[in-house]
């Protein structure tokens, strides 16, 4: 009889659970190009199909925890939030001929900075415009298990070599569509060795390529990039967004970085550290520029506060002033319910109820939120 | 060590008397009568009886006077000044301490509330009484010194010393000695300039929140010395920074005591802003006036306010604000 009991029991169990327990569905939008995303569409995830992803985010610039999430649900949905709104609504009402208009996102770790740049990242590369991407610049800066040695060319600066050609590599795969399309050619001759020249009018894609080829001359390769790119933008020939995720860690104290001679260079030491800070100045048009700041790109001293000026120090802030300071907030309440119906949706997480408990436990930090939820 | 017997003593013929049972007994301190023979030098051993064990004679006590005590009694006369507690003279239901198992220890043998100062000459009572005698002694309030302001005013420094009384061979304390002078700095009349030198300074002296000077003299061996010393760096800082040196002439931008935007890159950004796509130059930076120009008067006040307050929410949405004006005016209007 008991038996029979605990058996009825357990079946009426689970088929009041089942009754009971519907999966819920998290809000969509349809609308797949950001361009068209506005403010009826805040906190809503949408879907970047996987051809654009591979395009874009190939070689980095989406974090390492969120791509393995994307490859568990087979599909990359990014949430629509105000912060990538407001660039992107910036973008599409700027005067592009006046300088270039630089963003800084900046907010506490985990607060989804960096998804709300790969969002900014696919509206401009829907858009038309050159990406001129620093996926995240610590990886740079950190471990020493690189080559460093003096540059050539430029008296006092540190050439990584093998990183700057793999960060070429990324441009490429990035804009190479783009750049065979706008036909951007060298204006001037390049002379690298005796027998290595790259005389004027040759395709961008050919500096890029020979770069790569000779990871000795990539450094240079990207400076002198970032030059004609800027002259082609200013020239009205294209449109560039300079995007560094990371921007905070060109100001950072020290790098692990030694040189053949043992010597610790500092990140300002670094020629492509050099570049990418003359990225960032505004003596160009035609572009714009999404810096990121986080706490995580700081050393690990100086990780109290996630405001920028403490951060970059008042010497990057006098480097990207004026700029307009984005913050990138915690989850709102709605955003929240949406992660979390999201999550339930794809059996992420198989337990309904706790929210109170996971609000509390997470302080609706979108990343943390994504750890929590691994184990329920 | 001594204390600590005591009160275990009394603890035990508190515990060892039954309640509302005391009895009083004579103990007689008579001793064996003295015998009028020499002491014998004894060689052979004798057998020598043990003395007899002293016999216990329990010591009663007079009940405590906390159990007599009237209802309305002047509490005053009963405790009349600060001393040490006294279980058997505060009609109070005390305990203080802990104990595992039962409640906390009563009052009686407490050690700890025998440590600790007690307040029971302060009963409102005694401090009114206190108050009522010494009213005669008074004199009226001074007019025209009713609020705190007016003492600032009239009476801007402060002097403060302290005297020590002690029941020692010598009525000496070294301390007695230091002298701490403060005062206002906005008591002094002094410019920008002096201003900003005195603080720098005194250093550490100053506090910014209060604007209070505050200095300590405890170099000389007295009092008076001391003063006089304080009066007299008083009087060398103020005069010092009144006077402009010629290597002052040599401040530099990081020697600054605030942000000032016209001398800052910042100004040669908005400048490079307004007049591109032509290229700067110094010169221009220094001529450009934005008299007339809200957007950059906003823009100078917002960074101005953000790197001298500090970086918080407030300062930066003020900053975002004014340059969001003046980059995306589009966005602004709409």
């Amino acid at each position: 009889m008991r038996a029979y009991r605990r058996v009825c029991n357990y079946a009426t169990a689970a088929i009041k659970q089942e009754a009971q327990y519907q999966i819920p569905t998290a809000a969509r939008t349809d609308k797949t190009n950001p361009a068209d995303h506005d403010h009826h569409d805040e906190s809503k995830f949408y879907t970047i199909d996987p051809k654009t992803i591979t395009s874009l985010f190939q070689m980095g610039g989406l974090p390492k925890p969120f791509t393995e999430q994307t490859q568990m649900f087979a599909e990359t949905a990014l949430m629509v939030r105000k912060p990538a709104l407001e660039v992107i609504r910036g973008l599409k009402l700027a005067d592009y001929q006046k300088p270039v208009i630089r963003y800084l996102l900046y907010g506490q770790t985990g607060s989804g900075k960096s998804l709300s740049l790969a969002h900014i990242l696919h509206y401009a590369h829907n858009s038309k415009f050159i990406l001129y991407h620093i996926p995240y610049v610590p990886i740079w800066l950190k471990y020493d298990r690189k080559e460093v040695n003096w540059s050539t060319t430029k008296n006092g600066l540190a050439d990584i070599p093998l990183i700057a050609a793999q960060w070429l590599k990324h441009f490429k795969h990035q804009n190479e569509v783009l750049l065979n399309e706008l036909n951007l050619t060298t204006s001037q001759d390049y002379v690298w060795s005796i027998r290595e020249t790259t005389p004027k009018g040759t395709i961008l894609n050919e500096l890029i390529t020979h770069g790569i080829n000779r990871a000795k001359y990539a450094c240079d390769c990207m400076d002198i990039l970032l030059n004609e790119l800027k002259a082609h933008c200013s020239n009205n020939k294209c449109k560039m967004l300079v995007a560094v995720d990371g921007f905070n860690a060109f100001f950072n104290e020290k790098t692990d970085l030694k040189t053949e001679d043992r010597v610790r260079v500092t990140p300002q030491q670094i020629s492509m550290v050099q570049t990418g800070l003359s990225a960032v100045l505004s003596d160009w048009n035609n572009g714009a520029v999404v810096m990121v700041t986080s706490p995580r790109a700081a050393l690990n001293t100086k990780r109290e506060s996630h405001l920028p000026i403490y951060l970059c120090g008042r010497q990057g802030f006098e480097h990207i002033d004026p700029f307009i300071p984005v913050m990138v907030p915690e989850l709102t309440t709605t955003e929240f319910n949406n992660m979390l119906d999201y999550y339930e949706e794809k059996r992420w997480l198989q337990k309904t109820g706790g929210r109170k408990e996971l609000e509390f436990l997470t302080s609706r930090l979108p990343a943390e939120l994504m750890a929590r939820c691994a184990s329920l | 060590m001594s204390v600590m017997q005591k009160c275990v003593m009394i603890r035990r013929t508190a515990n060892a008397i039954p309640i509302n049972y005391y009895q009083r007994t004579w103990c007689s301190t008579k001793a064996a009568a003295p015998t009028d023979e020499f002491r014998v030098l004894n060689l052979k051993k004798k057998f020598v009886p043990p003395q007899s064990k002293k016999k216990y004679t329990k010591t009663l006590l007079l009940p405590p006077r906390e159990t007599a005590m009237p209802v309305d009694q002047d509490w005053t006369n009963v405790w009349p000044g600060p001393k040490t507690f006294h279980p058997a003279s505060v009609p109070l239901a005390l305990r203080q301490g802990y104990d595992q198992k039962r409640a906390p220890p009563g009052k009686y043998g407490n050690a700890e509330l025998m440590k600790i100062p007690n307040f029971l000459h302060l009963t409102p009572p005694a401090v009114k009484k206190h108050c009522s005698a010494i009213k005669k002694f008074c004199t009226e309030w001074p007019k025209g010194l009713e609020t705190d302001e007016d003492f600032d005013k009239h009476f801007p420094m402060t002097i403060i010393t302290t005297d020590y009384c002690h029941s020692s061979p010598t009525i000496k304390d070294p301390k007695a000695r230091i002298v701490t002078i403060k005062v206002k700095l906005s008591a002094f009349d002094l410019d920008k300039h002096a201003r900003d030198k005195m603080i720098r300074l005194v250093g550490e002296r100053y506090d910014e929140e209060t604007d209070i000077l505050t200095i300590v003299t405890d170099r000389c061996p007295t009092r008076k010395q001391n003063y006089d010393y304080g009066i007299y760096v008083l009087t060398a800082l103020y005069h010092e920074s009144n006077t402009f040196e010629e290597w002052e002439k040599e401040k530099q931008e990081a020697d600054m005591e605030h942000y000032i935007w016209d001398n800052n890159v910042s100004k040669k950004a908005y400048v490079a802003l307004v007049e591109w796509p032509k290229k700067v130059s110094d010169d221009d930076v220094k001529s450009f006036s934005i008299e007339n120009d809200l957007v950059g008067q906003k823009y100078k006040d917002a960074v101005t306010e953000l790197l001298n307050n500090g970086e918080d929410t407030y300062t930066l949405n003020k900053y975002k604000e004014a340059v969001v004006g003046m980059l995306l005016p589009q966005n602004a209007q709409a």
